[in-house]
């Protein structure tokens, strides 16, 4: 189960996610609860196997915005470093990076399923 | 057998039987009763029954118990008691003792009686009391009448006695014999002697009058009716004033009182009459009358919450009168009627006038004063009239107060005119002195360009090392020559200020410690190069911030302390002395000493000393390089800033100039702190990439980090950016010229689009009032001269950054307001649901740009107030979706407000949604506070 704790020891600036979820503890966690299950995870696995940059900056951007708005800081700032690789088109091997930013949401799932 | 007093012996039976039978037959009343604590009756005859109005023995037993107490009136009883039990014991003949009371008949009237009673041992009845008692009230009450007419004549003849002694005559003459028969006074007439005729009197008086209608109303006055019915009620004399002339030839006001009396002794009616001189007391009257008449339409005093009208008649005051209806009566319903009734509301707050007008509030106010004054304006019959209420304490203690109450409608509207005249006659004379010195002013700054033109070109010539030692001169002197030209235009334009009243004082924060730190700096630099010694004294707090304009109080310190540098000759000495000579209710009073060991001025130049152009030898000016209006423009400062300047000196010893002023001490919460330079985000806006980078270094330095632009447009387009991204700049540095457009239209534009969240400070090449006042119109915070600008940067950003911002932004409630979100992520859209429903908004949320636009379309026009666009969606992205939504005929689609959501924060992104047409551009993740001001000022 997913819990304020939980996250604090996944390194999640809860206090700010919660902050911009007005306060409400069981809202932000309703949210973070939604974020394994976020299908842009795997189109940003496709696409970085296929090499379909296009594709994959726009599904590494939708990630970027929603775990900003959640403060999962950690899997922000790589989902981050990302985008903007993907943004200007820079052609490198994207798994990598991609399978750290999915480890990072299975270490989540992990929490939430247990 | 019973022994009397007297030892006379009576048999008991023979002797009750007796007195009872005589006591039948005597027509007065009779009775007796026990001389005991019981005072019952044993015997009491018909005509007793009868006084007390009873018809039979049995009424009288009900109305008084058969006692004899209970036939005294209860009032009476404790006296007539006392008085029977004195006059027994008394050595009095016979026993007999007589005491008159009251009783109370049958029918409730109450009657006197009298009453001989004589104490007795009676055989048969023991210790007794046998009295005879009469009805006497008629005859008490006339003799009570005698005795008050006795009264009278004795209190009128005292009355008579005292105001005789300052008569011009008085007499009085008995009317039963017709003769006079006492005078006094010290104006008589002939027959005014003891045994002359009562008509000669009356015929003297009848003659003396003047003023027609006199002698009627003394014939009326003094009708023997009408002054023995005052005689009888008991009323004061008879009185009235006439002017008159006398046997003696003397005219003048004469009162004349006359009462009647009988004279208790002999029973003749007796007439004392006096006359007295009345011109104080008529002018008084007079005074009240017609003076006080005309200034106050009334003229009233409260007691105990109660008017009386003493001067004043309704009838003669026009209309617009709050005049009471009765002379007497409550004074707060008097204001709540007359005066509440009519009050101007537009003038007046109805309550706060009526504690104003309230007898606790006049209380209040007389305590200490010895006046208080409301003024009212009523509104009556449509007309505006102006009323003063002017209270005055006749006597504190008891609260007896004098109203006067004036209509000054008239005088006010006679105010109003003359003011009118006078501001129309001020205002032409302001006109043709204003055309002389904007014509001054004018050519003094237009003579300033080609001043600054030979200046530099001079400079630039003297650099040429190969001049020949004459025109090197000649160059040094027309320099000097500009130099002084230029100061002289200076000054001008300075005092043209003053005079056309556009000279203002800047009330800003500032800290005192740093004005004087750089006054003493220049000063001591000037001293040193000069060889002179310089001596500062400071005994203020440096700490301290005050109010007020600083750099008009370094102006004229400075001007004063050039001055003494220019008039001492080294190896002189000047002191700079500061103090603070006086703390008042949050004012600080200041006192600068300049003095100097120079060249000093004689006593008589000293009172022109502040006259423009004027020197004690003008010769002398150009050897200091004075213009002659350093003086005057000074001491035209310090009298603005309502401070005082003085000077003393004395030929060949020096000077000493003393300058005053309060300064308001200024609350600086954390002023001692530095302000927080990270809050700043600044923009230099300057042509000059040496410039710009110098800018940079010298705000690095203070901590604050700055973006550049090179031209206006740049910076224009720059701000507008970090606007859309609500991330302002809130500090842009301004050069006043540039070539593509000038600092000045750079700085209108700014603070036309940006004033709310920027402050701007200008930077110049040179300074002056007139460029600052441009700057300042423009819409520029603050001014820096350039060379300045490393030394004061610092203060001049601290002080236009802490200044409050005057203008505050458009707000609106967000409470009800509709939005359109467009988000595709569920997560984001979850978040800013609930941010916008905490505000109370309500949210259509669709998952892309085209649903977007569809709800857009299908809404009537005016549902939603803005419109929350994600840029980057699925199917239809934001920017494609607002460019959609523009494009639409209706009258909302051009209106609007649209704001970008991306998680972009790049400056093209941002300048792509404003170019489709986007109003704000907000970064993810969103801030709620920042999400609801952008709203706030979007939404109308």
């Amino acid at each position: 189960m997913i819990t304020i704790d939980g996250l604090k020891k996944l390194g999640v600036n809860t206090d700010e996610g919660v902050s911009r979820c007005m306060g409400s503890e069981q809202f932000y966690l309703k949210l973070v609860n939604m974020i394994p299950d976020e299908q842009d995870f795997d189109k940003l696995k496709e696409a970085a196997d296929a090499g379909d940059l296009q594709a994959g900056f726009e599904a590494a951007h939708a990630l970027k915005g929603v775990l900003g708005n959640l403060s999962l800081t950690k899997m922000f700032d790589k989902c981050s470093e990302i985008t903007e690789l993907l943004r200007a088109k820079t052609e490198i091997d994207y798994t990598p990076l991609v399978n750290q930013l999915l480890s990072m949401r299975d270490e989540l799932k992990a929490l939430r399923d247990s | 057998m019973v022994m009397t007093k007297d030892n006379k012996i009576l048999s008991g039976g023979d002797l009750t039987s007796a007195i009872e039978w005589i006591g039948e037959q005597i027509p007065g009343g009779f009775f007796i009763y026990r001389a005991d604590d019981s005072t019952e009756i044993l015997y009491a005859n018909d005509a007793v029954i009868k006084i007390f109005g009873c018809s039979d023995i049995d009424e009288f037993k009900q109305l008084t118990g058969y006692t004899f107490r209970g036939m005294v009136h209860p009032d009476d009883y404790d006296e007539v008691d006392k008085s029977i039990a004195n006059q027994i014991s008394s050595e009095s003949s016979e026993n007999r003792d007589y005491v008159t009371y009251r009783i109370i008949r049958r029918d409730k009237s109450v009657r006197r009686v009298e009453d001989y009673g004589h104490y007795a041992g009676f055989p048969g009845y023991g210790d007794v009391f046998y009295v005879f008692i009469g009805d006497i009230t008629e005859n008490y009450l006339a003799q009570q009448e005698d005795y008050r007419r006795s009264n009278v004549y004795t209190a009128t003849m005292e009355r008579y006695s005292s105001a005789a002694e300052k008569s011009l005559s008085a007499c009085i003459i008995n009317l039963s014999s017709g003769v006079v028969e006492e005078v006094r006074g010290n104006d008589l007439y002939s027959c005014d002697r003891v045994g002359a005729d009562k008509e000669d009197y009356y015929n003297s008086r009848l003659n003396s009058f003047l003023v027609e209608g006199d002698r009627e109303q003394f014939e009326n006055s003094f009708r023997l009716e009408e002054l023995m019915s005052r005689f009888y009620k008991g009323e004061p004399p008879a009185d009235m004033a006439a002017y008159c002339r006398r046997e003696s030839g003397k005219q003048c006001f004469v009162r004349f009182s006359m009462a009647v009396a009988h004279n208790p002794e002999n029973g003749d009616l007796m007439l004392f009459a006096v006359e007295a001189e009345y011109n104080n007391e008529k002018a008084t009257e007079v005074l009240n009358e017609k003076v006080l008449v005309q200034q106050y339409d009334m003229v009233a005093y409260i007691v105990d919450n109660n008017y009386s009208v003493v001067i004043g008649d309704a009838e003669k005051i026009g209309k617009g009168s709050i005049f009471p209806k009765h002379r007497n009566g409550v004074y707060s319903d008097y204001i709540r009627d007359y005066v509440l009734e009519t009050a101007f509301t537009e003038a007046h707050d109805i309550d706060e006038l009526k504690t104003s007008l309230s007898v606790e509030e006049i209380e209040k106010n007389l305590e200490n004063n010895e006046s208080y004054t409301v003024n009212v304006v009523c509104r009556i019959d449509g007309d505006i009239y102006y009323k003063r209420f002017t209270y005055y304490a006749v006597d504190k203690e008891t609260k007896f107060y004098l109203l006067l109450k004036s209509d000054v409608t008239d005088v006010l509207r006679h105010e109003h005119e003359q003011n009118e005249i006078l501001a129309d006659a001020l205002k032409s004379a302001e006109q043709a002195n204003a055309a002389k010195t904007s014509f001054l002013s004018n050519m003094s700054h237009e003579i300033r360009t080609p001043m600054n033109a030979i200046i530099g070109l001079n400079s630039i010539a003297l650099r040429d090392r190969d001049l020949s030692q004459q025109t090197r001169d000649y160059l040094i002197k027309i320099g000097e020559s500009a130099g002084h030209l230029l100061n002289l235009i200076n000054d001008i334009l300075d005092m043209s200020r003053i005079e056309s009243g556009r000279m203002t004082l800047r009330k800003e924060e500032f800290l005192f410690g740093s004005v004087i730190e750089q006054i003493k700096i220049m000063t001591q630099s000037q001293c040193r190069d000069k060889g002179l010694e310089f001596e500062f004294i400071n005994s203020c707090d440096p700490e301290e911030w005050y109010f007020g304009d600083d750099t008009k109080l370094k102006q004229i310190i400075i001007n004063i302390l050039s001055n003494a540098i220019k008039f001492t000759d080294p190896p002189g000495k000047v002191t700079f002395m500061v103090e603070k000579i006086a703390y008042f209710d949050r004012r600080s009073t200041i006192r600068f000493t300049i003095k100097d060991t120079g060249i000093g001025m004689d006593e008589s130049f000293l009172p022109t000393i502040f006259d423009a152009f004027t020197q004690e030898d003008s010769s002398r000016s150009n050897r200091y390089g004075s213009t002659g209006l350093g003086m005057a423009i000074t001491k035209n400062i310090v009298e603005m800033m309502n401070g005082s300047i003085t000077v003393e000196s004395k030929k060949g010893e020096g000077s000493t100039f003393k300058v005053t002023v309060t300064l308001k001490d200024c609350d600086r919460p954390g002023s001692k702190k530095a302000f927080d330079s990270n809050l700043v985000k600044a923009l230099v806006i300057d042509d000059d990439e040496v410039a710009l980078e110098h800018a940079g270094f010298v705000l690095e330095n203070i901590g604050i980090n700055c973006d550049t632009a090179t031209s206006g447009v740049e910076a224009l387009r720059a701000m507008e950016i970090q606007h859309a991204k609500h991330e302002p700049y809130n500090l842009v540095f301004v050069d006043r010229k540039m070539p593509d457009c000038n600092g000045l239209d750079v700085t209108r534009e700014i603070s036309r689009g940006y004033h709310d969240e920027t402050k701007i400070i200008m930077l110049t090449a040179y300074s002056g009032d007139d460029v600052m006042d441009e700057a300042v119109a423009a819409g520029a915070d603050g001014f820096i001269t350039k060379s300045a600008f490393p030394s004061i940067a610092k203060s001049e950003i601290e002080k236009v950054m802490l200044r409050e911002n005057k203008r505050r932004k458009h707000k609106t409630s967000l409470n009800g307001k509709h939005i359109l979100l467009a988000e595709d992520m569920p997560i984001n859209a979850e978040i800013l649901k609930q941010i916008l429903a905490l505000k109370g908004m309500d949210v259509v949320h669709t998952e892309n740009g085209r649903e977007a636009l569809k709800a857009f379309e299908s809404s009537e026009p005016g549902t939603f107030d803005t419109i929350l666009m994600d840029v980057r969606m699925p199917e239809m992205d934001g920017l494609e979706a607002t460019v959609a939504i523009r494009g639409l005929d209706r009258e909302d689609a051009r209106e609007i407000p649209i704001i970008a959501l991306t998680a972009n924060a790049f400056d093209e992104d941002v300048q792509r949604s404003l170019q489709v047409g986007m109003n704000a551009h907000l970064s993810k993740p969103v801030e709620p506070n920042q999400l609801y001001s952008t709203l706030e000022e979007l939404i109308d």
